[in-house]
């Protein structure tokens, strides 16, 4: 994986760079770490343990008649082909893990499945260094076999620049987030890392000092246009302490990479 | 900590949140002063304010952190600024939260009144399309019931949505989910929909227990739902509602504690069907508020090991339902023996108020005690000696002085059954220059005379209030309740003027005191008269009447005023003042008022004041005004149909319900630089309803700069111990004679008192040497003795000794029946025997007769008497040329049922507001207390003609009643009989006669129960044909206000 472009600002928080990884490496990574973090996000195998522990009898003590729940609740849950926007997602995760020192550790928060939970939420939401001080990161992530620079993903409506200002703008869904987090650490014990960088990142998050991710997954060439002058329009409009763009060009077609995953 | 401290931590941590705390103080000053509107702008912060308070909140959850219980109660405060949002998700949210935050803060009490009050904005329409959004629309209006619970009717139709959503997910639920397509999200919507059903479920269980205390595992039952709620909404990644179940489980769990059924678990089977009716009642009792909580469950009012407890808790903190509890509880340990319980308080008024208290609370079914009242008369007419005969009460309400006079004369003895409770409300009342000695003695009388006595004394905060409690019991204990708990808010500071000619503008400033109230550095504008103002600036500026009438017409509020002016003719003033400022038709008046004000006129007069001021919603209270009117302008005041009431200094601290606002004029008490500050924070603490959004202010007219810095030093200083008034007293021993006889000081009230304690124990003890070597030991049971040094201690005892050789033991017993001190039944014996007076003078139409002269010279007598002759003296002082002569015709008159305006015709100069006002006052604060007190006195004495031992029934019967018709102003026994169920006076003696017609020889033998029956079922013709002639009010007017009076309607 070899850097193709970059920029920093003086102060290091704001960048942007562009990675264009080597066929072997994808070869390596998608059937490995990325399947691993795909059948977690989209929770089939959590889903399964905590069905496994509910017997739906519950349900009846509720006085509700739970006939078509248990009928729903015990569909199969085989999945086929993955989105390829949850490849891009999952392999956005692990290159952050992997290159920048973010840690993830609530899976389920990537998963965007519940259109009544978290439905504006962000795509991802870590930690990450800003110098000294841990932050919450919060990121989305766009995928896109599109031979335009930028690809449309980036700029339409909905897309991860609009999403991007969304999240640096609107306290609601970032709180919503934050507190779930908070709710997760509580009984963690004191030394645990997943704990110990909330309450880091939440002291810092009280004097609005985030950081915000944008990670564009592309298998086409790499080309800086795809993120340049994004950039630097939505570094003067947002209030977010950090901002960090991203293009991670995969030299695999996307239509070959669910293959890949299940290989 | 206090609100201010923790909102200047988070200023600090934070930029945004500069100036917080006085941002808030600011808003919520503008919601009361609509011309401060310009700090009505802070939103923004607040909800940043919002956001980080929520993350501390949840940092701290489950760690049992006071700092957990503040910051959910500041996030309450600061949500209650902040508009309610508009879209029905965000307002579920929203009010979840609100909900959430107020009862893990310990202030349920607000959310509960913000629900109530803004029912509009809270309130959604189900979201119908959607079978999950539906569930949880439904679910957050049971919710509301819930909390809301205005009777048990709310908690019904919590259950009854619950219900009906169960019947609905027959329709709605599968054609919902068969129209998703996408499985996995199918799944997800289902495991939302099973978690939606465990809340739901939790809403019906909570409700059912909250409405019959059932089931007994509540708790657990409410864990295992939200335990699955939980699972499923974490198994469908909805963080929404994940949240949502994080916030309504320990809420819930609150709602189980608060209630007054866990609360009243396993105490005994009397409180069991107490809490049964007060949660059917009207106006249902469901949570107890946090003192009351804590002083059942964690400080032991029901402890049977504290024998004596002191409850030191702020105004409305809800200390009579605590009395209630701690009743019941008495009432239960002694059943074998038939125990009985008193409750005193210091005003007639508060007797009749705590009777129809304890009447709907307490005398009902299954309950179904019995529930006396005592006039505060210091006698024993007929009807309460029958109370005493029949002894089968099992509460007693009575005045201090009444009290002290019943046990005296060993009321425990003549019941045969065993005081087993005393409640004394307003307990601080022991340092009171006038009364003070009195209630000491008294509970140090019962300390001996009662032994199984128990003790409940309720005070406002005092700091030494445990050693109270050991004074009376060394086990016991105070109940004082800690943690920032306020029952509202309050701001405290000065109201004045500035401007020059008719450019006047008012303020308010507030001060730091020594209670957490509010306070900001900025002075703020009240009004604005820019050059058209009624008065010139210097006017205004030195004028505190007007200053405060002003104040008091500017100050926006749905809710009542109190205004306080420091004498009654200020109140007459103040009332004329803010009559003419306000606008003409601007208050509508309500037919409560309506009917108020006819009754008015037909008692005072069309002319009187108050009727034309209660035309705009003024009223005025003070001790010169009949005690029905003062009740019914309290009733209206209550309700909420009175915009201001004006009364004095002193009559305020008898008013026992909320008001948004005090404007004091003066908070001095006649012939004092200010009142004693426990009763300024006593009074204080009615401003501000409990839970109501608006704080509450007190406003004090200061015009000069000597003033503001009295005031100033004032508000900062902090309420004192409780002292014994025997503590000043000891320093008259310094005037005696070396012989240190103390009967020489009879002549001063606080020393006939104790006179009083001395010879009644003296009575008690089988000879002089006995009593000598218990001396000390009498001593020992007041408080104040303890509390003396060691010389004044030996002085005292000393004084008591030599007076103890004085003493007759007759004249003792005397003095026991009579609340004359030995001294006084000596000199009186004498003066009686001069006036040659006989039984026959005793008949009524003699003794309240001009000719006959014997009133006249029992007056005279009275005013020689010195526990009496002060108020006496007063009524000469109150008209011009007034000698004993009148005061007598003034009874005779008043007994005859001449109306007050005849009377102020008569004697006082005319019918004018003043006259008529002097009139009343000598009336109802001097003559009913006095001259009932001495007649009542004189005819239990030697030389008064009345041998008791020789007399008929009947006739015993009708010289204790002559008393109580100077007290009640009514020449029948019939119409004392009726007067004492609270039928006005005007007709009182008429209807005595249908009473007499209706049941002949049994009439005198009526129960008060059956009396109200007869009253409530007479028809209005027969209430009709008792008005006098003349009247504008009718019968069924007068029986409504009669039903007011005994709080029936």
């Amino acid at each position: 994986m070899n850097s193709v472009f970059s920029h920093s600002e003086t102060n290091k928080n704001f960048s942007y760079e562009g990675f264009l990884y080597q066929k072997e490496e994808i070869e390596s990574i998608f059937p490995n770490q990325i399947k691993e973090k795909l059948f977690d996000s989209e929770g089939t195998n959590e889903l399964v343990d905590h069905l496994s522990n509910l017997d739906l009898d519950d349900i009846n003590s509720t006085g509700f008649n739970d006939k078509w729940l248990i009928d729903v609740l015990s569909l199969e849950n085989i999945i086929t082909n993955h989105k390829d926007w949850r490849i891009g997602e999952a392999f956005a995760e692990f290159h952050l893990e992997d290159c920048h020192s973010c840690r993830f550790y609530y899976n389920e928060l990537r998963d965007a499945r519940n259109v009544n939970g978290n439905k504006t939420g962000a795509d991802l939401v870590g930690f990450i260094e800003l110098g000294e001080d841990t932050v919450f990161l919060f990121g989305e992530v766009k995928t896109s076999n599109e031979e335009k620079y930028p690809p449309q993903v980036l700029y339409s409506r909905h897309g991860m620049i609009d999403q991007l200002k969304n999240l640096a703008t609107n306290p609601q869904t970032k709180n919503t987030i934050v507190r779930y987090l908070g709710f997760k650490v509580k009984d963690l014990e004191s030394g645990n890392p997943f704990k110990a960088d909330y309450l880091k990142a939440l002291q810092n998050y009280y004097i609005d000092k985030f950081s915000l991710v944008g990670v564009l997954v592309r298998d086409t060439t790499s080309n800086v246009k795809d993120i340049e002058t994004r950039y630097k329009a939505l570094k003067t409009s947002i209030s977010a302490t950090g901002l960090k763009m991203l293009a991670l060009y995969i030299p695999i077609k996307m239509g070959d990479w669910n293959n890949l995953v299940r290989k | 900590m206090s609100y201010s401290e923790k909102y200047k931590q988070l200023e600090n941590n934070n930029n945004e949140l500069a100036n917080l705390n006085d941002n808030i103080v600011k808003e919520k000053i503008a919601r009361s002063f609509p011309f401060a509107s310009e700090y009505l702008n802070n939103s923004g912060q607040f909800k940043k304010a919002l956001e980080i308070i929520e993350f501390k909140v949840i940092e701290l959850w489950n760690s049992n952190d006071v700092d957990f219980t503040e910051y959910c109660s500041n996030y309450l405060d600061i949500a209650l600024l902040l508009p309610v949002p508009k879209e029905s998700l965000e307002k579920i949210d929203w009010i979840f939260k609100i909900i959430s935050f107020g009862y893990l803060g310990e202030d349920w009490q607000k959310v509960r009144r913000f629900l109530i009050d803004n029912k509009k904005d809270v309130v959604i329409e189900p979201i119908l399309d959607k079978w999950n959004l539906r569930l949880l629309s439904k679910i957050y209006l049971a919710v509301f019931y819930l909390v809301r619970k205005e009777s048990w009717k709310d908690l019904a139709k919590a259950i009854e949505i619950v219900n009906d959503l169960r019947e609905e997910q027959v329709e709605f639920e599968k054609h919902f989910l068969e129209s998703i397509s996408d499985n996995v999200e199918k799944k997800a919507i289902a495991l939302d929909l099973a978690s939606l059903y465990h809340l739901a479920k939790a809403v019906e269980i909570i409700a059912k227990y909250q409405n019959e205390g059932n089931p007994n595992d509540v708790t657990e039952q409410l864990q295992f739902h939200f335990a699955y709620a939980q699972r499923y909404c974490e198994s469908s990644s909805n963080i929404e509602l994940n949240l949502l179940l994080q916030y309504l489980q320990p809420t819930f769990i609150k709602l189980v504690s608060n209630s007054i059924w866990t609360v009243a678990k396993g105490i005994n089977s009397r409180v069991t069907k107490f809490v049964d009716s007060i949660t059917k009642a009207n106006n249902p009792v469901f949570e107890l508020l946090y003192p009351q909580k804590e002083a059942i469950l964690k400080q032991g009012l029901l402890n049977d090991a504290n024998k004596a407890v002191v409850v030191n808790l702020p105004t409305s903190s809800g200390k009579t339902l605590i009395a209630e509890f701690r009743i019941l509880k008495a009432l239960n340990q002694f059943s074998d023996d038939r125990g009985w319980v008193v409750y005193t308080v210091p005003t007639r008024a508060l007797v009749n108020q705590i009777y129809i208290r304890l009447q709907k609370d307490l005398s009902q079914a299954p309950l179904s005690l019995k529930i006396e009242k005592m006039s505060g008369a210091l006698e024993l007419d007929s009807f309460e000696e029958n109370i005493l005969h029949d002894s089968n009460f099992d509460v007693l309400i009575t005045t201090y002085e009444k009290l002290n006079l019943l046990i005296r004369q060993g009321i425990e003895e003549k019941l045969g059954r065993p005081l087993s409770l005393v409640v004394v409300d307003e307990a601080h009342n022991i340092e009171d220059a006038s009364r003070g000695i009195g209630l000491e003695l008294m509970l140090s009388t019962i300390k001996k005379d009662c032994k199984k006595a128990n003790y409940l004394l309720l005070t406002p905060e005092i700091p030494n209030a445990s050693d109270i409690a050991k004074w009376l019991d060394e086990n016991s204990t105070s109940i004082s309740i800690g943690l920032n708990w306020k029952p509202n808010e309050r701001m405290i500071g000065e109201i004045f003027s500035e401007g020059e000619r008719r450019s006047v503008k008012t303020f308010f400033k507030p001060y730091l005191t020594t209670k957490n109230t509010l306070e900001t550095n900025t002075k703020i504008c009240v009004n604005s008269y820019d050059k058209n103002s009624p008065y010139t600036a210097s006017k205004v500026g030195n004028n505190k009447y007007l200053l405060t009438s002003i104040v008091a017409k500017d100050f926006q509020t749905e809710e009542g005023i109190l205004v306080i002016a420091k004498t009654i003719p200020d109140t007459y003033k103040i009332a004329e003042e803010i009559y003419t400022l306000l606008p003409e038709n601007n208050f509508e008046i309500n037919e409560d008022v309506k009917l108020v004000q006819k009754f008015v006129a037909s008692e005072l007069g069309d002319d009187f004041p108050l009727v034309k001021f209660l035309d705009k919603g003024i009223g005025i209270h003070h001790a010169a005004l009949p005690d029905e009117i003062r009740f019914l302008l309290e009733h209206l005041m209550e309700a909420g149909h009175l915009k201001y009431l004006i009364c004095t200094t002193t009559i305020a601290q008898g008013i026992n319900f909320p008001v948004s606002a005090i404007f004091m004029a003066s908070y001095a008490y006649p012939y004092t630089s200010h009142m004693p500050t426990k009763d300024f924070w006593n009074l204080a603490g009615r401003a501000g309803r409990m839970g109501q959004k608006s704080l509450g202010v007190v406003g004090i007219a200061a015009t000069s700069n000597d003033d503001r810095t009295k005031l100033k030093k004032f508000l900062k200083t902090a309420a004192d111990d409780l002292v014994s008034v025997l503590t000043t007293m000891v320093s008259d021993l310094n005037d005696l004679g070396d012989d240190l006889n103390i009967g020489q000081l009879f002549y001063k009230p606080e020393w006939s008192n104790f006179l009083q304690y001395i010879s009644h124990i003296y009575t008690q003890a089988r000879d002089i040497e006995e009593f000598l070597s218990e001396v000390e030991l009498s001593l020992r049971r007041t408080y104040g003795y303890r509390k003396l040094s060691e010389p004044d201690k030996q002085k005292l005892a000393q004084g008591v000794k030599e007076y103890a050789k004085s003493i007759n033991k007759g004249w003792a017993k005397l003095s026991d029946s009579t609340g004359f001190s030995t001294e006084t039944i000596r000199n009186t014996i004498m003066q009686l025997k001069e006036i040659d007076i006989h039984k026959d003078s005793w008949n009524k139409n003699t003794l309240f007769s001009k000719e006959s002269g014997t009133l006249q010279k029992l007056v005279g007598i009275m005013l020689k008497t010195p526990e009496i002759k002060k108020q006496i003296e007063e009524i000469n002082a109150t008209g011009a040329g007034i000698g004993n002569s009148s005061v007598a015709n003034i009874i005779n008159d008043w007994v005859a049922g001449k109306e007050i305006k005849e009377i102020a015709t008569a004697y006082f100069g005319g019918e004018d507001e003043k006259s008529i006002s002097n009139c009343t006052r000598a009336i109802y604060s001097k003559i009913v207390n006095s001259a009932t007190w001495g007649i009542a006195a004189m005819q239990q004495i030697p030389n008064s003609g009345i041998d008791w031992n020789n007399l008929t029934n009947e006739e015993e019967r009708q010289f204790r009643n002559l008393p109580s018709m100077i007290y009640y102003g009514v020449n029948s026994e019939e119409a004392v009989l009726l007067r004492k169920g609270n039928v006005p006076r005007s007709i009182a003696t008429s209807l005595g006669r249908q009473l007499r017609l209706d049941f002949g020889e049994e009439t005198l033998k009526k129960k008060p129960v059956e009396l109200n029956q007869w009253l409530n079922s007479l028809s209005t013709e027969k209430w009709q044909a008792a008005i006098p002639r003349n009247k504008e009010i009718n019968g069924a007017e007068y029986k409504k206000i009669w039903q007011k009076l005994v709080g029936i309607a």
